[in-house]
């Protein structure tokens, strides 16, 4: 009986350890995890707001202060970044991040490049119109993806 | 049933750029003329491959693609049916089809 007894000592010793290890080992990956998306989020809200500062200044340009070739080199630069943070977006997404931006995204890549060919012209007035909506949506991005980590991982 | 795929990338440039050849080569009323409108015309299916290019401004897409529908080159319905859009960004699925969309409502309105 004591033998019995014994045996199932050990079996449930074992099995609070294993318990114990698995809740451990579980905790530490969900802290890893959110580690790592923190990370990639605020990499991409970076992204976020150089792009603005960077529209905004772009779109804010007095008539003729900018060459045919300013304009190519920033318009194609601005291109890079925008794909660049729609693939980190989608990063975000496999990681579980539940967020619907696509039309926010769309909205914001028209208000930044939306005849941007055209800052070379000498007619082209300061845009301070644009430039605040494209601060706006940027602005509205960034709050929804905020919104969204804190759903994820609510703070404990 | 004939199928066409364009890939942009490497049927036109990686580099797309722009409304009209006045902006550059590679410019989104080139792309419509050269390749869109002889690929809708002579296919029943055409797929157009936006991946591998460093990105796509909203002028490009606006005069490649609602073009074909603003300068009554082809019916909404035709576009709808034989267009066929292929990227790993869905937003730019989106704003294609918002631009096709737009140009058929102006028409129409």
């Amino acid at each position: 009986m004591v033998r019995i007894m014994n045996g199932w000592y050990v079996i449930l010793n074992i099995s609070v350890v294993i318990v114990g290890w698995v809740v451990l080992y579980t905790n530490a990956k969900r802290i890893a995890t959110r580690a790592e998306t923190r990370i990639i989020l605020n990499n991409v809200l970076e992204k976020l707001n150089t792009l603005r500062t960077s529209a905004t200044e772009y779109w804010l340009k007095e008539p003729g202060e900018l060459s045919n070739g300013e304009v190519v080199f920033w318009t194609q630069k601005t291109l890079s970044e925008l794909q660049l943070i729609d693939s980190s977006l989608q990063l975000l997404k496999r990681r579980n991040m539940n967020f619907d931006i696509i039309n926010l995204f769309v909205h914001l890549r028209q208000q930044v490049t939306f005849g941007c060919e055209y800052r070379k012209k000498k007619s082209q007035e300061p845009d301070r119109e644009k430039a605040v909506k494209l601060s706006e949506s940027t602005h509205s991005i960034i709050e929804i993806l905020e919104e969204s980590f804190l759903d994820l991982y609510a703070p404990s | 049933m004939s199928t066409k795929v364009i890939n942009i990338a490497d049927d036109f440039s990686t580099k797309p750029y722009g409304r009209y050849p006045e902006d550059g080569d590679f410019n989104g009323e080139r792309f419509r003329n050269e390749f869109l409108i002889p690929a809708i015309r002579d296919n029943e299916k055409v797929i157009v491959d936006l991946d591998g290019t460093r990105g796509y401004g909203s002028s490009f897409l606006d005069e490649a693609f609602g073009g074909l529908i603003r300068e009554s080159v082809f019916s909404f319905d035709e576009v709808k049916r034989k267009l066929e859009i292929k990227s790993k960004f869905e937003s730019y699925i989106e704003e294609i089809t918002s631009y096709i969309q737009e140009a058929n409502d102006n028409l129409s309105g």
